[in-house]
């Protein structure tokens, strides 16, 4: 039988990844259901979806700085 | 209509064919290769001792009969069958919500990288995918009995395919009743033949198989993201893209969700795969690949064309502000990030090469890679190498001729080899075996050279070339002494 020591570190890559993926989901998912709330206000929604935009990208633009330029 | 039809498919091709040869080939599609190049009977054995029908190396085989053994020509059938699923999307959708909606179908499965990924990889991936788009429009068309003919090449084509002929059956059983049996009679006798060796293969995948158990919730969902955006955008950036593909799929459920009776197969086949193969992953062992979901990505491609064109202006405004400029930076990653064109022969290799010389792998991975870009240099493999949990069988191995080529050193010596270029990968699959016998080598043998590539922080490619003409010939194979307890200290001298 074989044995692979380092296996786990790939294991463990695959579950910091999928980690960001469910954060991802939930997060999408409960800013949409957010929105979703706000129907009964249709230029409330329309803010605040821009608004939700602007975190968005400054939120990436913050993780790009702070990551470096190289992928 | 046809017009449309054409466009997108010229369009798809063009982008596919583009950087089709490109990339350096990695080892699935160095297995393809080797396939191609054995006489039919040993091809057919060789897969019986693999995970996959052979559909597709057949029709590889045929490719490469008429027009060679390029990366170009090993991906030409993926990039075709890839191109004509973006018809297939066009044509559904159109039949399903509107010339509007068929047409961004057609162009989104044209473009998006994960579609086009799989458009330039010569694996079944792109092929199933076009057979499980054909299919949906079979089955809403009532055809049973081309339908039952379609499982059957699905079937044939890739052993996670009953994630989809299973979901074709109970839709045909419900829908068309009495008229689908001969359809389904038709699937199950086309599959017969393959059911034996399916099991067996089955069968034999032992519980270290390298596809990673679930993790957390996220591990059932990436398929969502790897199917349409891919992973090649940038680190900063895949959780943008990550949460993009997310929200363009709910929005598009909730706007679609007032026409399910028209849509359902789109849900059907968009997400039932993936919980099938989550819930046998629960049950019994990982068999969540991925890429076998790539007809399920596809499908929700068209879920995605078939909601956003529902979407009110404004809204459509913001779901563009926030959707575009990742799926722009995703298509330009694409081309640009992780397209890994270098040759994957260490340079000193051809640079240094000289009589007397030969390769010596620790792994079937690099073997089957240098084998597909140096056929005619001498190679041998670590007879430890490699089990089913990481590689090929020996079943398999016999077929391709490569037992015969697995022999320890000294009797490399004694067939006159002087000098040996050792090939070792340190990554996560690496076995210990393989990283004890490659510090043993290093340790025993005197080294004329040695050349080190960190590849990613996870993998590092090491280049030895060892000086093996007093190599002696052990009455035993060699004891190996367990020079490293770790990964890590085995990079440097024991």
């Amino acid at each position: 039988m074989m044995t692979f020591s380092r296996y786990g570190e790939y294991v463990a890559a695959l579950a910091a990844r999928d980690n960001l993926v469910w954060l991802a989901f939930f997060a999408t998912l409960s800013v949409l259901v957010f929105l979703l709330g706000l129907r009964l206000w249709p230029r409330v929604q329309r803010v605040a979806a821009w608004l939700w935009i602007g975190v968005f990208y400054a939120l990436m633009g913050f993780v790009y700085l702070s990551w470096g330029v190289s992928p | 209509m046809r017009l449309w039809a054409l466009s997108i498919f010229l369009g798809a091709l063009a982008l596919r064919l583009a950087t089709l040869g490109a990339e350096a080939i990695w080892y699935d599609e160095a297995f393809t290769a080797a396939m191609t190049r054995l006489p039919l009977s040993d091809m057919l054995g060789a897969i019986q001792g693999d995970v996959h029908p052979p559909l597709w190396y057949l029709i590889e085989s045929g490719f490469v009969a008429l027009l060679g053994s390029s990366p170009f020509v090993l991906r030409l059938p993926a990039a075709l069958a890839s191109s004509l699923a973006a018809v297939q999307g066009y044509e559904l959708l159109r039949g399903l919500a509107g010339d509007k909606s068929g047409r961004l179908a057609g162009i989104l499965l044209g473009i998006l990288p994960g579609q086009l990924h799989y458009g330039q990889d010569a694996r079944m991936y792109a092929l199933l995918t076009l057979l499980v788009l054909v299919g949906i429009r079979l089955a809403l068309a009532h055809k049973w009995l081309a339908l039952g003919a379609i499982l059957a090449v699905m079937n044939w084509t890739h052993n996670l395919a009953p994630a989809y002929t299973v979901l074709f059956g109970v839709w045909a059983l419900i829908g068309g009743r009495r008229r689908a049996l001969p359809g389904l009679l038709l699937a199950a006798g086309l599959t017969l033949p393959w059911l034996a060796p399916a099991l067996r293969q089955a069968g034999q995948v032992g519980v270290g198989f390298w596809l990673g158990g679930l993790a957390n919730v996220g591990s059932a969902l990436y398929w969502l993201y790897f199917t349409t955006l891919f992973n090649r955008l940038p680190g900063w950036a895949a959780f943008g893209g990550f949460m993009v593909s997310a929200a363009v799929t709910m929005v598009s459920i909730y706007q679609s969700a007032r026409h399910w009776r028209k849509l359902w197969p789109l849900a059907l086949f968009g997400f039932g795969p993936a919980a099938l193969l989550t819930g046998v992953s629960l049950a019994w062992r990982p068999v969540l690949l991925d890429r076998a979901l790539l007809p399920s990505g596809a499908v929700v491609i068209g879920l995605w064309a078939a909601g956003l064109p529902l979407l009110s202006a404004p809204l459509r405004r913001v779901l563009a502000a926030f959707a575009a400029p990742t799926a722009s930076l995703a298509l330009v990653s694409f081309f640009i990030y992780g397209l890994n064109t270098g040759s994957p022969i260490p340079a000193p290799i051809l640079a240094r090469w000289q009589e007397g010389d030969a390769l010596y792998h620790m792994s079937l991975t690099s073997a089957l890679i240098t084998d597909y870009y140096l056929p005619d240099h001498p190679a041998y493999i670590l007879p430890e190498t490699g089990d089913l949990a990481q590689s090929l069988s020996d079943v398999t191995k016999d077929h391709m001729g490569l037992l015969e080529r697995q022999l320890h050193v000294p009797a490399l010596a004694q067939r006159g080899i002087v000098r040996l270029w050792v090939l070792y990968d340190d990554t996560p699959m690496t076995s210990d075996v393989e990283r004890e016998m490659f510090a043993y080598l290093i340790g025993r043998y005197p080294v004329i050279a040695e050349w080190i590539y960190p590849e990613s922080p996870m993998d590092t490619v090491i280049v030895a070339l060892l000086d093996i003409s007093n190599a002696s010939l052990p009455g035993l194979l060699p004891t190996v002494p367990r020079l490293c307890a770790g990964a890590r200290p085995c990079l440097s001298h024991p």
